[in-house]
């Protein structure tokens, strides 16, 4: 991805995620986070939460993988920020999707999402330097 | 671990390369960046989402719900639940593999906000990560919602 070849208004995604079990307990292994309400039915449901609960972490990294996969290597992602609005259940499926809303230069702003099917489960932003133009041959 | 001042710890680590990847695969994020020997770059929020940086803490040291508490210091309520709620990530310039990189983490602030499971309990921690050359790598702020002890709870 260059400067040239991004407009405002751009989409990003879809990207879609299914947060199992089991990728979810590898992401509590790789972060070592052992809090139960990520894994445990019976202990998400004695706080009072339906079932167990994707790290918000995850759901972030989730947002990470589409905003460079989008940019392309050469890319920089600067800056990425994200806000819980309703837990992802384990189990559910998510699309995670983004939009070019600022280009300066070459630097990119986009706003993100991961929602079910049903809620909006976390919003965010970010900011990518994309690499320089290709220059014209002289030829 | 030596304090960096009130409320505040620092820990020195190395970048593992094992563990990025294995991070990258939980995510389910093969970015060939992370794989490649040459390029030698970690997953960006590797690092941010560790609840430690160390080996520990040690099993009885846990709260009662496996959570690190020493990770976001003042956030923590006996009686209820935490859940993530925002974060903020600055990425000065790529994390590299294999670096050793030291980690301060501070309480910046907390605050109360109204919602209709009850009153919320925010906390905004704030980790800086540092190279050996003491320039900035990135920084991350967290902020953790504790919730009410019914939250969540179907009436």
């Amino acid at each position: 991805m260059e400067p040239g070849a991004v407009v405002v208004g751009a989409t990003l995604g879809p990207l879609h995620k299914h947060p199992t079990m089991v990728p979810v307990f590898r992401f509590s292994a790789a972060t070592w986070n052992a809090h139960l309400l990520h894994f445990s039915e019976n202990f998400a449901q004695s706080e009072g939460i339906a079932k167990p609960v994707v790290q918000a972490h995850l759901l972030g990294a989730y947002l990470v993988q589409l905003v460079q996969d989008w940019a392309g290597p050469a890319s920089r992602l600067t800056k990425i920020s994200t806000r819980s609005r309703h837990p992802v259940y384990v189990g559910e499926r998510v699309i995670c999707q983004g939009k070019v809303i600022a280009l300066e230069g070459d630097t990119v702003n986009v706003e993100l999402t991961v929602a079910t099917a049903e809620r909006e489960c976390m919003t965010g932003s970010a900011r990518i330097v994309l690499p320089p133009a290709a220059e014209e041959s002289d030829v | 671990v030596p304090s960096g001042g009130a409320g505040s710890q620092s820990v020195r680590f190395r970048v593992d390369e094992l563990a990025a990847r294995r991070f990258a695969q939980a995510v389910g994020d093969l970015n060939p960046r992370y794989f490649d020997e040459a390029a030698g770059i970690a997953p960006p929020t590797f690092i941010t989402s560790q609840t430690s940086w160390e080996p520990g803490p040690l099993e009885e040291d846990l709260r009662y719900d496996g959570v690190n508490t020493a990770r976001f210091p003042g956030a923590f309520t006996p009686g209820r639940t935490v859940l993530g709620g925002s974060q903020e990530i600055e990425l000065v310039r790529p994390v590299l593999i294999g670096e050793e990189l030291e980690v301060t983490v501070q309480a910046v602030e907390t605050y109360e906000r109204e919602s209709a499971a009850g009153r919320l309990l925010l906390s905004v921690i704030e980790a800086r990560f540092t190279d050996t050359e003491g320039k900035l790598v990135t920084v991350v702020r967290d902020t953790v919602i504790s919730t009410p002890p019914a939250f969540g709870r179907e009436a």
